[in-house]
């Protein structure tokens, strides 16, 4: 169960780590109970300021995923499924994988690979 | 007698600088990240060749300055190795390769736990405030002179026999107690771990968690030691002694340990190879790129906090002194 930055991205900290806690979270893989690490600890191990890691904890927090308590810090809870997402909020998500799709082309991957990695991220979704 | 132990010092120094650059790990080569394979290279033969000749030429000129009854014998060798150092450090750096960008952090890992717990930590202090107890209800049976400082020669620095300056031993104790007790704690939950999955991970604990330890056991030793002194001055010199060997000890444990993997700072944060200054690190210890054991980080405002309420009364003193 990793969490992987890269610091060099032009992908914020911030949003990486959001963004990569909640695969984990939609994974599975973090479940309800589960304690993060302390905010000092992972900021450190990350090499990333204090702040980047509340930010990011808060932002869960806010969407249900976590509770976060003065002192024994974040634990994931059990989140009350969402409404039905609305058509529009689908649209901006296709619009996001769209570009993401097309940014791996920039980068030089073949189109097969994108298929190949978006078939592949389908398959685990599926399995889930 | 002053002559020998001063040149077995010496060739001890000379002989650990030596063999440090073998020891360190193999991605670091003088406190550069460079390719595992570098220090087999030509190249990386003649920087060590370099080193190692400023290395033995500096023992020889302690040596020397010792023979000539000179006490600048310890600061030629000191400044000797730093030239070395830093010279290799500066050869090293054109073939330096890239850190990586890349972050893992293994969210599953358990938590480290702290040797002993706040119980250990503390209870020199303890120790400490009840030897102040005994020497208030013991005070005339208490050394006329008590040593405090100890050299090649025995004992060379006292404190009269008052309640001021026993007060001002103790509080010297306890203080250096608490500064050893507290670097174990920050190298604990203050510094970062590099690797957080497999072997490399327990490695690096293994190494932390000896670190800690060891320094708790000096900051043991100065509540013990302080003990001793008071309460059986005619043992006393048996500190010193122990010193050395724990010293020895440690380092031949620690070596033994191995020190964990790399850690991803940029070279340009390592100043000559031995400060570490990385603003955008929020750990206030690394563990060292040359050399065995953790430093600080300079760019952290603790580490200040931490040389200031050390050395701020420590140049108080000389100054009334």
């Amino acid at each position: 169960m990793t969490l992987r930055i890269d610091l060099k991205s032009s992908v914020p900290v911030y949003r990486q780590m959001v963004d990569g806690l909640r695969v984990l979270l939609v994974n599975g893989e973090l479940k309800p109970g589960d304690q993060l690490p302390p905010v000092r600890r992972l900021a450190m191990d990350l090499g990333v300021h204090f702040n980047t890691v509340a930010e990011s904890y808060r932002t869960l927090a806010n969407e249900g995923w976590l509770e976060i308590a003065r002192r024994s810090g974040a634990k994931v809870i059990a989140r009350k499924a969402p409404k039905r997402g609305q058509a529009e909020v689908a649209e901006t998500f296709d619009h996001r994988l769209r570009g993401l799709a097309a940014e791996m082309m920039a980068r030089g991957f073949s189109r097969e690979s994108v298929v190949r990695e978006l078939r592949r991220l389908a398959e685990t979704l599926e399995a889930h | 007698m002053f002559f020998l132990i001063s040149t077995a010092i010496v060739l001890a120094l000379a002989v650990l600088a030596h063999f440090l650059p073998g020891w360190m790990r193999p991605e670091l080569y003088f406190a550069v990240r460079v390719d595992p394979e570098f220090r087999e290279t030509e190249a990386g033969r003649r920087i060590l060749l370099r080193y190692r000749l400023i290395v033995w030429a500096a023992a020889v000129a302690a040596i020397e300055t010792e023979l000539a009854l000179r006490p600048e014998w310890v600061a030629l060798y000191v400044f000797g190795f730093l030239v070395a150092l830093i010279d290799a450090h500066r050869r090293t750096l054109p073939y330096a390769v890239p850190p990586a960008t890349v972050s893992e952090v293994d969210l599953s890992a358990p938590a480290e736990k702290f040797p002993g717990g706040p119980i250990v930590m503390f209870f020199p202090i303890v120790l400490l405030s009840l030897l102040a107890l005994w020497a208030d209800h013991h005070f005339e049976q208490l050394p006329r002179q008590i040593p405090v400082h100890w050299g090649i020669h025995g004992a060379d620095q006292f404190i009269e026999r008052t309640h001021a300056g026993v007060a001002q031993y103790l509080g010297l104790c306890a203080g250096a107690s608490l500064l050893f007790a507290f670097i174990a704690w920050g190298i604990f939950y203050w510094s970062r771990r590099v690797s957080t999955r497999g072997p490399a991970s327990t490695t690096e604990r293994r190494f932390r968690r000896r670190n800690a330890q060891m320094l708790l056991v000096v900051s043991w030793f100065m509540a013990v030691q302080a003990w001793i002194t008071l309460a059986r001055p005619n043992q006393a010199f048996l500190g010193p002694v122990v010193v050395l060997v724990a010293i020895v000890a440690i380092l031949v444990t620690l070596i033994r340990y191995h020190q964990g993997p790399g850690d991803r700072a940029p070279d340009s944060c390592w100043k000559l190879g031995i400060i570490y200054y990385n603003p955008a690190d929020p750990s206030m210890f690394i563990p060292k790129r040359f050399g065995i054991g953790y430093t600080f980080n300079f760019a952290n405002r603790w580490t200040w906090i931490v040389f200031c309420a050390v050395l701020v009364p420590i140049c108080v003193r000389v100054i009334l002194k």
